[in-house]
């Protein structure tokens, strides 16, 4: 087992990419010291959903992006670390651990499907889902990182059980040996294979497929989980998460424990020797350019890559600078090869998918399964894709059209 | 919304350009096939009609290097067939390259290179000794009506070489019918060897010299790159490995010529009767099946789409082939017809997909 090196931060914020479709109401100021726990913004539709300071310290910006949406809310770390103390006396019933997790913010850590976003409180999913299997590239073992604190987990998964009332479903990789959970709602499901295998979409899809509305799983990462235990064995929400560093740039992958949301810059620096790097919160494949007002670890990624920055490569027929009409004019079109099969999410048709979400046809991708889908479903066929369109972020225009339909009709 | 990589490695994977550099590895052995047949077949008919003194300019250019009388070895056999593969290769070549450069001009787009890959399977689909102005012809027409008007590489719903080469057989039915040299060859429209098996059965194939594996191997007349049923499934392999092309669509014509052929032959006699070994090996049916028809632009784009259009297009080659004995070939006509029938096959296939997921969601 690689050596976890803990790593701590001086800046750390809460990004507002990670938590698609919401809006965000600031509740402190630029300026305001903050103790780690304290919530520092709310869901501005569903106000019970809190959103906690990763660290204690002083918030030191807040950048907004187009519509006054909030980018990411940063928080230097101050002279003296003070963590909000909850009360988990109560943690006997589901409404109590509901509680709990919506007081101390872990709760913004659930999504649901379909759409991917934060479920509502006052719902009930059909299915919980536990992932604690990530295939991604270079990802962390969750297998090592839930040995760290086996009965953190139990117990998290234990709380979860509780509070949701429904099966759940430990998803594991078949190898990985896992600290046993006592709940008789908790069922381990096993899935092998290479990546697709390890997202939460595939597990929802053979489990407890999504349909139009009817049905709405919830699912949640292993470290979240792990962090929940935490929070009801101590009180405290838990001051780090572990993940792997690693990538084409580096020459080895390493594992480093640092607060949610940690600055990637300072990670990074100490890490990498070569300055021409492009570095990604998440995996190479979903994960998010890390630069600017957004360069802090996102909520669910436990992992980050670092690229090295190279030229583009000399087109392979020298001749074509020559022919060359209109220079980053070439708009490559998708051409339906077998390779998008394989990288296709189970039950879903992906080149007529591709080509709805290509025209914007809302109707048609719903139709082909676009509910049971989010961004990190359609990573490997924006991979593979010749055409290099992100598919993600058109499957998302289209889920945020079908929620807008959705509520309308609500 | 497109990730252009400024950094060269993360979306540059499966680039266009890796999938037209494989279309090219692919074509690789059957082009050297073609080359080295070509001039070997050129050869041994030449020495067996003793024909001389042609005014083909082919034959003047091959005497002229070579002298007259020649012995078939590897490299007369080469020579030869470079002299009639590659005058045809370089006007589909430049015109091809032409019209994709108006075309690039004309929609204020980049340049694509690939036509090179359509120019050289439409050479292979040419009589040897075909004129010039028929090949600058048939690759315009394809280039113009199945590529360009379209808007390019991977926006056609059909083949640019599947038409072209169509065009040519439609406008030119008797060009070359009976020459001299290459008189196994029905004019542009393929082998006579099915021909030949319907007017005299077996009997015909072997007195025309054709055993099972002469055509397998593709040591017959034929057109220029079609005969060599080995050296496509060389090629085939290369695109099913690097999942360009689906083997699934190459099984299903498979399946779905055997089971045609099978049918027919316990229906009745006459050319009917040809076994379906023989049907996998005669004509272009191996060549087309394995380049043209899994063209993934101008195919079922989903999985149960394509077993179903591959046996759909094996069948109708068999049908094709059997009740209708003025086209020998069949291949390229149904080839066509498939295409444009994909989109079809792929709606209901997809209408399938969505009522499914509604009965699962009950409704």
């Amino acid at each position: 087992m690689p050596e976890i090196k803990n790593k701590t931060v001086t800046k750390a914020a809460l990004l507002g990419r990670d938590y698609p479709g919401t809006r965000f109401e600031v509740l402190v100021q630029v300026g305001d010291p903050v103790s780690m726990g304290q919530p520092v913004m709310r869901d501005r539709r569903r106000p019970d959903i809190l959103f906690t300071a990763p660290i204690a310290g002083k918030v030191t910006a807040l950048s907004r992006g187009r519509k006054r949406s909030v980018v990411s809310l940063q928080i230097e770390v101050g002279s003296e670390p003070v963590a909000t103390v909850f009360d988990v006396q109560d943690s006997s019933d589901g409404d109590s651990i509901r509680d709990l997790m919506l007081r101390s913010g872990i709760w913004t850590a659930l999504r649901q499907r379909p759409f991917g976003t934060i479920p509502d409180p006052h719902d009930r999913p059909t299915a919980f889902l536990i992932t604690a299997i990530d295939t991604q590239p270079l990802a962390p073992d969750p297998e090592q990182v839930i040995a760290l604190q086996p009965e953190a987990f139990s117990k998290g998964a234990e709380m979860l059980a509780k509070m949701v009332d429904v099966p759940v479903y430990i998803c594991k990789s078949p190898d990985a040996d896992l600290p046993e959970v006592k709940s008789g709602q908790v069922s381990v499901a096993e899935f092998a294979g290479p990546h697709p295998a390890g997202l939460p979409g595939v597990h929802i899809h053979r489990l407890c497929p999504v349909g139009f509305g009817s049905n709405s799983p919830w699912h949640i990462g292993y470290q979240d989980v792990i962090s929940l235990g935490h929070l009801v064995n101590t009180g405290r929400a838990a001051p780090q998460k572990v993940v792997s560093i690693g990538g084409p740039a580096l020459h080895e992958t390493k594992m480093l424990s640092v607060s949610q949301g940690a600055s990637i810059e300072e990670i990074i620096n100490e890490e990498v020797e070569n300055e021409e790097v492009r570095v990604i919160s998440g995996s190479l494949l979903n994960g998010h350019n890390a630069s600017g007002d957004e360069s802090f670890l996102g909520q669910r990624h436990n992992q980050i890559t670092v690229l090295p920055i190279r030229n583009s490569p000399v087109s392979d027929w020298k001749l074509r600078s020559f022919f060359e009409i209109r220079p980053g004019s070439h708009i490559t079109p998708l051409i339906p090869t077998t390779d998008l099969d394989r990288a296709a999410p189970p039950g879903v048709l992906p080149v007529p998918m591709m080509r709805a979400l290509l025209v914007g046809d809302t109707e048609r991708a719903r139709d082909l399964g676009a509910l049971e889908l989010v961004e990190e479903d359609m990573a490997m066929l924006s991979f593979v894709c010749p055409s290099k369109t992100d598919y993600g972020a058109l499957l998302r225009d289209v889920l945020n059209q079908l929620q807008k339909e959705q509520s309308a009709v609500v | 919304m497109r990730m252009y990589s400024t950094n060269g490695l993360l979306f540059n994977l499966n680039h266009i350009d890796r999938i037209q550099r494989l279309r090219l590895l692919a074509i690789a052995p059957v082009f050297i096939f073609a080359v080295l047949n070509t001039g070997y077949q050129y050869l041994i008919s030449q020495a067996l009609h003793n024909v001389t003194g042609t005014s083909d300019w082919r034959s003047r250019m091959i005497e002229n290097f070579l002298g007259e009388g020649l012995e078939p070895d590897i490299f007369s056999a080469l020579l030869a067939g470079l002299v009639h593969v590659l005058p045809v290769l370089i006007a589909a070549l430049l015109t091809a390259g032409i019209w994709e450069r108006v075309f690039a001009a004309g929609r204020g787009r980049q340049f694509d290179s690939g036509f090179i890959y359509l120019a050289v399977l439409f050479t292979f689909f040419m009589h040897p000794s075909v004129s010039l102005f028929h090949v600058v012809f048939g690759i315009s027409f394809g280039m113009v009506f199945a590529r360009g008007i379209f808007g390019g590489e991977g926006r056609s719903f059909l083949s640019p070489v599947l038409v072209g080469v169509a065009v040519v057989q439609i406008s030119f039915p008797a060009a070359l019918a009976d020459h001299p040299i290459w008189n196994n060859i029905a004019g542009y429209s393929g082998t006579t060897s099915l021909m030949t098996y319907h007017q005299e059965g077996f009997s015909g194939l072997t007195w025309s010299g054709i055993e099972w594996w002469d055509a397998f191997v593709g040591t017959t007349q034929g057109l220029i790159g079609t005969t060599s049923v080995a050296a496509a499934i060389l090629g085939g392999a290369i695109l099913v490995f690097a999942r360009v092309a689906s083997l699934r669509l190459m099984v299903g014509h498979i399946f779905g010529l055997v089971v045609a052929s099978i049918v027919f032959n316990t229906i009745a006699g006459g050319i009917m009767d040809l076994p379906w070994h023989w049907h996998l090996v005669l004509g272009s049916f191996a060549f087309g099946v394995i380049f043209l028809a899994t063209d993934p632009s101008s195919s079922c784009v989903t999985n149960s789409g394509r077993w179903t259009q591959g046996i759909i297009a094996g069948g109708l080659i068999v049908l094709l082939r059997v009740v209708n004995p003025s086209h020998p070939d069949g291949v390229i006509p149904v080839l066509l017809l498939v295409s444009m029938l994909s989109p079809l096959i792929d709606h209901i296939v997809i209408w399938f997909n969505i009522r499914q997921r509604t009965l699962r969601h009950g409704g």
